[in-house]
């Protein structure tokens, strides 16, 4: 760094290993931002989900002593926050169980035109089970290929493309009603 | 190409030869790789939308030894305050101005005083 060169990802690996909280800061910086997409992809609520990122960095940083470079560094991150946000869903859920009923929306104004939104797909994507979710949240909105969303999930890629599969199909038979409803009104 | 095969390859992402024959002919499959295209579409919007808010930081704890640190000083601090209070010299409990000033006249000084008083215990 003091030679003005961008450190490489192995290095700032080494030097947070070694206790550098300004090398950590800086996979932080790099990783922030997918790492919530991820986050947030799996529970659908920003301010849940920057919570829970804050916890991924967090354990991330506690547990660097474990990474042991055999898995890239992104997958190992990927790994604490489909975990973390999976956790949180259910610490919601639970926590939820005894509160009052959940009140329904209004039901949407019809968009002008037939565009895809991001809330329609958050709405969706919250039908998913949370096998589904994560890997589609993985593939396509990450862009990770099966290899490391195998690595990622630690399951086979076998396992990968017919769950891919599988999810992506439902999710398009969600998205087939919810135009369909729309079109209804 | 039989549909299962067409839907296969769309689901996976695949461009294959005789696909845009197939969705050319078959109403269902078109439907299907339109759907697929505007989720695509949905998702690119995601991976641009979707980002924490400007004010979120990453706030990482200190680390051990400087954990340490803050807990030693709290306790030396204190102790460091007691050790110096109490090596600090304290107030003579006699009156220096007494000692240091002369005799003010017509008072007996302490040879004086205790002249007087060994000639009243031998008297």
């Amino acid at each position: 760094m003091s030679d003005g060169k961008p450190v490489t990802e192995p290095e700032l690996i080494r030097r947070s290993k070694g206790g550098s909280r300004e090398a950590f800061g800086q996979l932080v910086g790099r990783y922030q931002v997918p790492v919530y997409r991820v986050i947030r992809g799996i529970l659908g609520n920003p301010s849940e989900s920057e919570d829970v990122a804050q916890e991924v960095f967090l354990k991330a940083y506690a547990n660097l002593a474990k990474f042991r470079g055999e898995s890239g560094f992104f997958t190992w991150l990927y790994r604490i926050a489909v975990n973390e946000a999976l956790r949180a869903r259910k610490r919601r859920t639970f926590a939820n169980a005894d509160a009052l009923p959940e009140v329904e929306a209004p039901p949407p104004v019809p968009p002008e035109e037939d565009a895809p939104t991001l809330a329609t797909l958050e709405k969706l994507l919250r039908k998913l089970s949370d096998e589904f979710r994560s890997i589609v949240v993985l593939r396509d909105i990450e862009g990770l290929s099966y290899t490391e969303i195998a690595e990622t999930l630690e399951i086979p890629i076998g396992t990968v493309e017919s769950r891919l599969f599988r999810a992506r199909q439902e999710l398009r038979a969600l998205w087939r009603q919810s135009k369909e409803a729309k079109n209804a009104l | 190409m039989h549909c299962d095969d067409a839907a296969r390859a769309l689901y996976a992402g695949e461009t294959l030869p005789d696909l845009e024959v197939h969705l050319s002919a078959c109403d269902e499959c078109r439907q299907l790789s339109e759907d697929l295209g505007q989720m695509n579409r949905a998702f690119a919007l995601a991976r641009t939308g979707w980002a924490p808010s400007p004010a979120f930081k990453v706030v990482l704890p200190l680390a051990p030894w400087r954990r340490l640190a803050i807990a030693a000083s709290i306790l030396v601090l204190p102790l460091a305050g007691w050790a110096a209070a109490s090596l600090w010299p304290s107030r003579p409990n006699y009156d220096v101005a007494a000692v240091l000033e002369p005799h003010s006249i017509g008072e007996p000084s302490d040879r004086e005083l205790l002249g007087a008083l060994f000639l009243e215990e031998n008297r």
